[in-house]
């Protein structure tokens, strides 16, 4: 067991590791999933990391109220006496800054003469249905009936548990914005957006890459959101009260699903 | 180095107690674990070198081993009827999507040691492998070992199919085949 804990893989099976994370380079990827399907033991063995990746990121248990109560206990009050002066002083501008933010996001998405960006798409993502939701697409179960751009919504309805639940479309500054809403098991709600045209700006946070394809996540207001670009738009998944993993893991299936049905015609996600 | 703000917390919090959870195998276990470790964070201020959460990683790692520490100095007694609780007490969540999530977190928790901790830090809480290199005081090529072996024995633990006769699967061994 002691050389089982300590013993260092060969670079093969560490590579296996983060390929199967996404914490691969894009470039050692794409040498390395060539030599990795011609050999079974080895695509094995990257399946079964695979399936303990998505199993474990996919977790999405948050924590129960009363401990969130206990731990608010320990970090507002007690924290508020410990802020140093100095902090103190940029509190209310800090609040202002983001009131300000979120106004100019209203302004946008109501007629405002800027450009959609990111945080435009999220905030409809985070709006009401406006439209009922599309059904599955007969003809591919893995599909529903609306696209936009050319890219088809996802239904992930029977094996994720997100049933589309509305969809709404916008524009904004002459630029089509399709959002179809999912709820999920418990409730929880997230919308998918996906904007017609170059790819949108205001993309800040920290990035992730999986299958080749960089996801960046951002927080607005209490939602979490993460942006990719497929086909040349970008896809927003936005949602209230889950977690980045839960939308990461819906974000990542839908790429790879697409990676897989693509691989043999021109790509169409954007490397880096 | 930077200070550690207090207020900032909270947003780890589903993070740290699902790790909690997995460390501990039980959720009230985890809910004790979280709670104690806010308290001894938040105890005195604290000044950090990197990640929060990476931080609160070890924090809760030391936490844990202080608490199995006094539990084992403790007489040991069965728990009462009045200790028990039901599966889950809160009606708003599916019966047998909680049971799943515990099922996996519990399977997590009977890892060895070095392999929940490898998994939890990575897999769990989203660190990076520097940064739970760096959490656990560990060589970053020893967290990717644990995390591979972690992984394959959860991945085996709930597999349908049973494991395949060969060189590929002894417990902990990698495949055999090398990569150019």
């Amino acid at each position: 067991m002691e050389d089982e804990m300590t013993d260092e893989l060969k670079a093969p099976e560490g590579e296996l590791t983060r390929l199967a994370d996404g914490s691969l380079p894009p470039d050692r990827t794409a040498e390395l999933l060539p030599q990795i399907r011609q050999s079974s033991e080895l695509t094995a063995a990257l399946a079964e990391q695979e399936r303990a990746v998505t199993m474990l990121r996919a977790l999405d248990e948050p924590a129960p109220a009363a401990l969130r109560a206990r731990v608010d206990g320990l970090t507002g009050p007690t924290a508020s006496r410990r802020t140093p002066r100095w902090r103190r002083a940029f509190v209310l501008p800090g609040a202002t800054a983001i009131a300000a933010a979120a106004a100019a996001v209203v302004i946008l998405v109501t007629g405002g003469t800027g450009a959609p960006t990111v945080p435009v798409a999220a905030h409809l993502a985070l709006a009401s249905a406006t439209l009922p939701a599309p059904g599955v697409n007969p003809s591919e179960s893995d599909n529903l009936t609306l696209t936009a751009a050319g890219i088809p919504f996802p239904a992930w309805g029977a094996d994720r548990g997100w049933t589309p639940s509305g969809a709404r479309t916008d524009t904004v500054d002459g630029r089509k914005i399709t959002t179809v809403f999912y709820t999920g098991r418990h409730g929880s709600r997230i919308g998918y957006a996906i904007t017609d045209g170059a790819p949108l700006s205001g993309v800040h946070g920290d990035s992730v890459t999986r299958y080749g394809v960089r996801f960046t996540l951002q927080k607005s207001g209490p939602a979490h959101l993460i942006s990719w670009v497929r086909s040349g738009h970008t896809c927003v998944i936005a949602g209230r009260a889950v977690s980045y993993r839960a939308l990461l893991a819906l974000a990542t299936a839908d790429e790879r699903a697409e990676g897989v049905s693509s691989q043999a015609a021109a790509p169409s996600i954007e490397y880096i | 180095m930077r200070r550690l703000d207090p207020t900032s917390l909270g947003q780890h919090l589903d993070a740290l107690y699902r790790a909690a959870w997995a460390l501990c195998g039980s959720r009230e276990d985890a809910e004790d674990l979280v709670q104690e470790t806010f308290a001894r964070v938040l105890a005195r201020p604290r000044v950090i070198r990197g990640d929060e959460r990476g931080y609160l990683m070890r924090a809760l790692r030391n936490t844990f081993y202080s608490r199995l520490r006094t539990a084992s100095r403790r007489p040991q007694t069965g728990p009462s009827l009045d200790d028990m609780q039901p599966a889950d007490p809160r009606g708003t969540r599916q019966p047998e999507q909680a049971a799943e999530v515990g099922e996996i977190l519990e399977a997590v928790a009977q890892l060895p040691d070095d392999f929940r901790m490898a998994l939890v830090a990575v897999d769990i809480l989203g660190l990076s492998y520097g940064e739970a290199a760096k959490a656990l005081d560990a060589r970053e090529a020893t967290i990717t070992t644990r995390l591979y072996r972690a992984r394959q024995r959860i991945a085996r633990q709930f597999s349908d199919q049973p494991a395949s006769s060969g060189s590929d699967t002894r417990e902990g061994s990698g495949p055999e085949r090398s990569l150019a």
